[in-house]
């Protein structure tokens, strides 16, 4: 796992419109035998175009579910949802399915984790991403293949024209997800989600990835949201950070605020949890201690109590009382859902920080 | 891919030699005399003895067989000064027709009954199982499988004999089921058809129906097929062109095999209505201890079922293109 290195300067968000993407109160329960799952319990948040926003969470944190209810790939029949997601404006909660399955592809479009999996074993690349692209424009079948070459090139495969009429099994994993991310981008969508594009690959190729998906986002000036656990992606790329657990939001930001001045034990936690290069070699490694908690039995009052070092139970709010999410004094885009107050949290933020650097 | 066929088609005469081999060596362990059968009752002693010494009965097994073999691929003259001409299986009893011929008249009816009812049976299994596999768990899903294990579990003989008493015998709605050739009149041919269709496919569909449905299932469980929406693809395409095209693999398999043995002779069902196919031949060969007629029989089933096995395979790398490197 790569070190947590210093976040590099945002780039500069395109301020010329109201955000992309407005996620408002969104809760997302399936009803099953056993009860009620709330994979997503009140989420929040925006993206605008040409910004980069990393989710980062465990697994069983509701992010992976949030990115496919956004894409209206949810099962109508068993998911109740509630809240509002808007995608240029439409709400993808109560638009119809026909104009949801209209936007996917073209509007908003999704980079999946695993590549081999992902794509159809059975088509040529060349003939997958041509599909993407008539879906969503009357072309000949000729002029789309002229396209879906372009995009392959423009991804950085070699001799797109070869590539194109090859089979996914055939093409190395790093090649496969470029292809991926060129079947993903071939309509110009203002939304990309990336739910952990790399993390099937090994460290060197990630950072290809990563630097092409940088490169992509600068061009077409999309607004990208990046799912992941690995803290490092998201310092390498991320403008802001938004950290789940349970189904709720912990902590948001910039990714500044998010990774150097931590407002919630968890965040610290993983930061923590990373392994560094500096430091004494024979110190054992500080995973946070537990197992994320079952959707279906989300503790009561903060979702993290039962792990969190800091906790104030037995009369304290934290295991009675879910905290809000609310602003950092003097840093009104940071925003936290911690019942500890600002002095705790800073004094817990320079001890654990200063053992671990 | 040609070392594949080549290797595939020495195993298939390999096949189609030790079928022969056993069919020919079991005949023979039979205890009855074949050459008072191909005689006749009426025939007197010197005559069953002319019989065995013309079809050369008494000579030791291989050497029978070799000559069955010799006959197969260059023609053969009996020692009466009867000819055979290449492929020569054999003469049937009592009239000495050659079994050339016989075959040649019974395989048009076994294969108007095969070709019909398979692709009858494909169409219905294919469809149900589709439709069972998307509507899940809806009252569709639960027909699909209920009429496909009625459908598994009565037989042939029943179902064909209830649907002639009904459509035929009560209703006179079709005639008696024969065969008429597709080349004189089509419509005669499918009217005199559709009662062996219906029996065999309607009993067959449930194999093809439980395996798309299951097949299905799986498939939409895969990433792919979450890509494919993500990309916007209407829900139809999801399921017919990729879905289903990903499943495909054992249904072709089960399709071929189910065609081979279709054409190798649906014996009940030939029986039932009265069709001198390829079936209705080999069991009367085999109550007639026809040893000629038998061996022609099995090894063109076992022909057919060699072949499709082989056809079938070589299928799965079209379909597949990561069996192709392999």
């Amino acid at each position: 796992m790569s070190t947590v290195t210093a976040p590099q300067p945002a780039a500069d968000p395109v301020d010329d419109e109201d955000p992309y993407l407005e996620v408002e109160d969104l809760k997302v329960h399936f009803s099953t035998e056993d009860g009620t799952v709330k994979a997503v319990d009140g989420l929040t948040f925006s993206v605008k175009r040409g910004v980069t926003l990393g989710i980062v969470g465990e697994s069983g944190s509701g992010k992976s579910v949030t990115s496919l209810t956004v894409l209206g790939l949810h099962s109508r029949r068993s998911t109740d949802i509630s809240g509002s997601i808007r995608v240029g404006g439409t709400d993808i909660v109560t638009a119809s399915a026909e104009k949801v399955r209209r936007m996917r592809g073209k509007d908003m479009s999704m980079i999946f984790q695993d590549p081999l999996t992902a794509l159809h074993p059975y088509y040529t690349i060349g003939r997958q991403i041509v599909e993407s692209y008539r879906v969503h424009h009357d072309v000949s079948k000729k002029a789309a293949w002229t396209r879906a070459v372009e995009m392959l090139d423009r991804v950085g495969i070699p001799q797109p024209d070869k590539r194109a009429k090859q089979y996914p099994h055939e093409f190395s994993g790093g090649m496969r997800q470029r292809a991926m991310i060129a079947m993903s981008l071939v309509n110009n969508p203002n939304l990309i989600i990336a739910d952990e594009p790399t993390t099937a690959l090994d460290v060197t190729v990630q950072a290809q990835i990563l630097d092409l998906l940088e490169d992509l986002q600068s061009e077409f000036n999309s607004a990208i949201i990046l799912i992941t656990h690995d803290l490092g992606v998201v310092s390498e790329v991320a403008d802001d950070v938004l950290v789940m657990y349970g189904g709720r939001c912990v902590e948001h930001g910039t990714v500044e605020e998010v990774l150097r001045e931590s407002q919630h034990p968890y965040t610290l936690g993983l930061l923590n949890s990373v392994p560094t290069l500096h430091g004494d070699a024979t110190h054992d490694l500080h995973p946070i201690p537990g197992n994320p908690p079952s959707l279906l039995n989300v503790p009561r009052g903060c979702a993290f109590h039962p792990r969190c070092e800091y906790a104030m139970n037995d009369g304290g709010p934290c295991d009675t009382q879910r905290p809000e999410l609310l602003p950092v004094i003097g840093s009104p885009t940071h925003l936290a859902a911690c019942h500890l107050s600002e002095e705790k949290r800073r004094t817990i933020r320079e001890t654990e920080v200063k053992d671990g650097s | 891919m040609l070392r594949f066929f080549i290797r595939r088609l020495l195993l298939a005469i390999l096949t189609l030699t030790m079928v022969s081999m056993i069919t020919f060596g079991l005949f023979f362990a039979i205890p009855a005399d074949p050459a008072r059968i191909q005689c006749g009752e009426r025939c007197s002693a010197e005559q069953v003895e002319a019989v065995r010494k013309n079809l050369r009965l008494d000579d030791p097994i291989h050497e029978q067989y070799v000559s069955f073999v010799k006959g197969i691929f260059v023609g053969r003259t009996y020692d009466n000064g009867t000819e055979c001409g290449a492929p020569c299986l054999g003469l049937v009893n009592f009239g000495g027709r050659e079994v050339t011929e016989v075959v040649k008249d019974a395989f048009p009816i076994t294969l108007s009954i095969a070709a019909g009812a398979w692709v009858l049976q494909l169409i219905l299994g294919i469809g149900l199982g589709m439709t069972a596999a998307i509507k899940r768990g809806k009252m569709i899903d639960k027909f699909a499988v209920g009429v496909a294990l009625v459908g598994a579990a009565t037989p042939i003989y029943f179902f064909g004999a209830m649907l002639l008493v009904i459509f035929r015998y009560e209703t006179s709605w079709l005639p008696q089921p024969s065969y008429v050739s597709p080349l004189e009149s089509v419509g005669g041919w499918i009217v005199g058809m559709i009662l062996p269709w219906m029996t065999v496919a309607l009993i067959g569909f449930a194999f093809e129906t439980r395996m798309t449905r299951s097949q299905m299932l799986e498939t939409l469980d895969e990433d792919f097929i979450r890509t494919s929406r993500a990309k916007g693809l209407r829900e139809r395409t999801v399921f017919g062109r990729h879905a289903l095209r990903a499943s495909i693999t054992p249904i072709a398999t089960s399709a071929g095999l189910s065609l081979a043995g279709l054409l190798g002779g649906a014996v009940v069902t030939e029986t039932i209505f009265g069709l001198n196919g390829l079936g209705k031949r080999a069991v009367d060969a085999v109550r007639m201890l026809e040893l000629s007629m038998v061996m022609a029989t099995v090894l063109i089933a076992a022909l057919f079922v060699v072949v499709s096995t082989l056809l079938v395979d070589m299928l799965y790398a079209v379909i597949d293109p990561r069996v192709r490197l392999s």
